[in-house]
């Protein structure tokens, strides 16, 4: 400790990164079981999504492949003013904030409440059961969603339709219809997630130390007022958690789930930058274009990030860092 | 006893480390892999042949197998090539495809061709399959854009122009003398002015093998229970989906059949109106949406003929006639409507309808069902057409990093050796097993397994006469006591009203910057103007909104083109 601090007296204000890595390396020695687990995970980082970021480059350029990154011509802003200057782009930007809102302050509370129903639950085998039962949906594919809403929700041979039609309503065309499309988009999503969005609610749920409970019984709480006094204030460090990753991606409103699903009677209010791009960017062989996308979103994700962890800290005192 | 502690930790230390290296080789053993497991065949069989991309042609018969040289009567034994025999060197040469059929598998280790081609050329195959066919043009872009371009492989122009831009596909012209037979039977010269981009052919271009396969059917049982005749015109048409709409022709008691139903394709585009379109002279689509007029290029999207085509399926969808999921199905949901006996009158690839293992599950479900194949209606201008059709056909393309690499003779040698000694190989599969003779005649099992021994055939096909006659004419008894031939019908479809679009496809696809933006507002509000949502009122707003949005763009380049080619003066 006290070598690091001469260290730096010697160096000034220069931050030297040497006692740094002495300090890491020491570390390294002393927990390398630690280090050696968290390795994977490390490499991961570095090779998938670091690396490739250099890549970011050809944003900026008219990128040919023969080229390579650096070869291609500089352009400068050029994608970034075709992107804006689309007569669709504010309509998809419209609809993936939209989309990706709707989602979030919909589906959290959905996920919070049923994984605090389930923490009620006493019977451990209904628990249980219903557990694995919401999770499999999170596992099948979107495609094989779609099939199963076009069939569900049909006007001429849907379920849902059929039921509207017997209680003396017209039938809906959700899969087509603007007005409904949205809805079927963050419905199916929930319903899809839900189980497996449970999940670190019910992890963070068992971390509560049953004293809390024992002595909130004691004091005659009923079983309401300990959801509300102990259970709540104890995840909301996992709650915040969640929706400020969420935030940070409010601009990816899910790729497949919005391709599977959309249809142009709907792209007015579906089609969002992800299918966009892909349509305009990856089809057209236009992959300056799909980067400047990327790195766009990128850039408003992290500014999204910032703000929101730095609004959860003020008022709920906590954050990611 | 117990080990101690130091001990204790280097153990779990090894066992992480082990883990490690497991998870890292497991990885990159994945990424490698080719993945050719694909689907494995799911009984059913689909239409046969929807990876043969355009769905029409004439065969126009240039050589006959039976009749024909050498090549013909001994199949792949007589190696008796005009620039023929075994390559000196060994050269290994991939080609990127897909299968036959999406619910195929790709072929094994095992494959016949992959031996014939080393034993008769010297060439080492190396086959990347992809089994889900509609992944294909994204893949060769993704295998582009990382400079990994296939050896040879299946192209379409837009794709040919922008690879071939960026210097990445070869020019086929001069290994043109090293494929003499495959020059001449596939028409290559005359069409290599469509595969041309900036004076290289990069797509080498043949004709399309394929007969004319569109198809409006109807429901002939229907018909009779209701005591209606076949519509001929637009009005009776509609006349005709509405009684099939209302008058209850299975006689369920319910209210759920509908006079038309349609689809809507990947890319967005409605599909399965291209009868009401060509009864109007307004279609665009599938191979091109220009037309030739008084010595001008049109676009025939913006045109009034397109609005009144527009306005009329308007009206059919306001009656109600069309099956509502149109707008959210995919060609296998349409399929199946029809199939489960809810649709009266259709269009789509006539061997999507009859050929055998397609026309079963309707024959099955529907006990009286009788369908049939009519004309398509005729429009108020005295016009009729079932679709477009071109007799362009597949197009492959080699790349420059091949040519780079020595391979480019070899390339030519396999094109060659696909249409000569390797032809029916190619095509059919192995003769004896998969195919038999009957005198002049081939006689072909069927049988999925076989279909994934023949996944090349698209580089086989010549489209001569006795070929599609192996391949469609075949008959089929059905448990609805029907029995099916399927060959008066690619007859009927010969001579049928279509529109012949043939010399306007070499024009260029929309700019590839613009195309996204172009294609969604085209799809997007002319569904809009079909469904109602959109009034016609707003008509020329849209036409302006089109050019601002790159038609003018594009309709620049393909007058420039047009020009080239002489189809303007």
């Amino acid at each position: 400790m006290s070598s690091v601090v001469e260290t730096r007296a010697q160096e000034g204000r220069r931050f030297s990164i040497t006692p740094f890595f002495q300090a890491l390396v020491r570390d390294i020695r002393r927990h390398s079981v630690l280090y050696l687990m968290a390795l994977p995970g490390i490499l991961y980082f570095l090779i998938f999504r670091y690396y490739p970021m250099y890549g970011a480059i050809i944003a900026f350029k008219d990128y040919r492949v023969l080229d390579g990154f650096n070869g291609s011509p500089w352009v400068g802003f050029k994608h970034f003013q075709a992107i804006f200057s689309s007569p669709f782009f504010y309509n998809v930007l419209t609809n993936t904030l939209l989309i990706s809102i709707y989602k979030l302050i919909f589906g959290l509370p959905v996920a919070v409440i049923f994984a605090l129903l389930l923490n009620e639950v006493r019977v451990a085998w209904f628990k249980r059961s219903v557990q694995t039962i919401t999770y499999l949906p999170h596992f099948l594919s979107w495609v094989v969603i779609f099939g199963v809403l076009l069939t569900t929700l049909s006007p001429s041979t849907g379920l849902v339709n059929k039921a509207i039609v017997a209680s003396g309503g017209q039938p809906i065309n959700f899969m087509t219809d603007p007005k409904w499309f949205r809805s079927v988009l963050v419905v199916s999503d929930i319903w899809k997630d839900l189980g497996w969005g449970t999940i670190i609610y019910l992890a963070a749920l068992a971390g509560i130390s049953p004293s809390l409970y024992e002595a909130a019984a004691v004091d005659g709480a009923t079983r309401f007022q300990r959801i509300v006094y102990i259970t709540l204030p104890s995840i909301v460090p996992v709650i915040v958690l969640v929706t400020l990753l969420r935030i940070g991606n409010l601009l990816s409103a899910g790729f497949e789930q919005v391709f599977v699903l959309y249809n142009p009677a709907v792209y007015s209010v579906a089609d969002i930058i992800d299918t966009w791009v892909y349509r305009q960017g990856i089809q057209g062989f236009q992959f300056s274009v799909a980067a400047a996308v990327g790195l766009f979103k990128g850039v408003v994700g992290t500014v999204l990030l910032v703000t929101a962890n730095w609004a959860a800290k003020k008022w709920a005192g906590t954050g990611i860092w | 006893m117990f080990p101690g502690k130091r001990t204790h930790a280097y153990l779990i230390r090894l066992i992480i480390l082990i883990a490690v290296l497991v998870i890292l080789v497991a990885c990159g053993g994945g990424a490698t892999g080719s993945g050719s497991q694909g689907n494995a065949p799911a009984g059913g069989n689909a239409a046969v042949a929807p990876t043969t991309a355009p769905a029409s042609g004439g065969a126009s018969a240039t050589t006959a197998p039976a009749s024909g040289g050498a090549a013909a009567t001994s199949a792949p034994a007589s190696g008796q090539a005009a620039s023929g025999g075994k390559l000196a060197n060994p050269v290994t040469i991939e080609i990127f495809s897909g299968v036959q059929s999406s619910e195929l598998a790709a072929p094994g280790p095992d494959w016949p061709i992959t031996k014939a081609v080393k034993e008769q050329t010297n060439i080492d195959l190396k086959m990347s399959w992809i089994t889900n066919n509609s992944e294909y043009n994204r893949l060769v872009l993704t295998r582009a854009a990382a400079n990994d371009v296939p050896d040879l492989f299946r192209i379409s122009t837009d794709i040919a122009r922008d690879l071939g831009a960026q210097g990445l596909l070869a020019d086929w012209t001069p290994y043109l003398k090293n494929m003499p037979s495959f020059v001449k039977d596939r028409d290559v010269e005359k069409l290599a002015p469509i595969g041309t981009f900036d004076g290289k052919l990069y797509a080498l271009t043949t004709k399309n093998p394929t007969p004319f396969k569109q198809a409006v059917s109807i429901r002939k049982d229907w018909l009779d229970k209701l005591g209606l005749q076949a519509p001929k015109t637009l009005d009776e048409y509609l006349a005709v989906m509405k009684a099939f709409t209302e008058k209850d022709p299975d006689g369920n008691g319910q209210k759920d059949t509908y006079g038309w139903s349609a689809a809507v394709a990947s890319d967005g585009r409605v599909t399965h109106f291209d009868p009401i379109f060509g009864a109007f002279g307004a279609l665009a689509e599938p191979q091109t949406p220009w037309r030739i007029e008084n010595n001008k290029l049109v676009f025939v999207p913006t045109t009034p003929e397109r609005r009144d085509a527009l306005q009329f399926i308007a009206q059919m969808n306001a009656a109600g006639v069309i099956e509502p999921d149109w707008k959210a199905q995919s060609d296998p949901d349409f399929r199946n409507k029809w199939k489960a006996g809810k649709i009266g009158i259709f269009q789509d690839d006539w061997c999507a309808t009859y050929c055998a293992g397609n026309y079963d599950p309707f024959a099955k479900a529907n006990a009286t069902g009788k369908l049939v194949d009519i004309d398509p209606p005729v429009g108020p201008g005295g016009k009729s057409a079932v679709s477009q059709y071109s007799r362009v056909g597949n197009m492959y393309a080699m790349s420059q990093k091949a040519v780079q690499a020595g391979k480019g003779e070899a390339i030519a040698r396999f094109m060659e050796w696909t249409n000569n000694e390797g032809h029916f190989l190619v095509i059919y599969g192995v003769e004896g097993d998969m195919w038999k003779r009957d005198g002049e005649k081939v006689i072909l099992d069927q049988k999925n397994d076989y279909r994934i021994v023949r996944a090349l055939a698209n580089y086989g096909y010549r489209g001569a006469p006795e070929e599609n006659r192996t391949i469609f004419d075949q008959t089929g008894t059905y448990p609805n006591g029907e029995t099916i031939a399927v060959w008066p019908i690619v007859e009927r479809a010969e001579k049928i009203a279509k529109l012949d679009v043939t010399d306007l496809i070499v024009l260029p696809p929309p700019p590839s910057d613009k195309a996204g933006d172009l294609n969604r507002l085209r799809y997007e509000t002319e569904l809009r103007f079909m469904t109602g949502q959109k009034p016609f009122s707003e008509w020329d707003a849209y036409v302006q909104a089109l050019k601002a949005a790159g038609l003018d763009q594009w309709q620049a380049s393909a007058e420039k083109r047009a020009k080239e080619a002489g189809l303007l003066k």
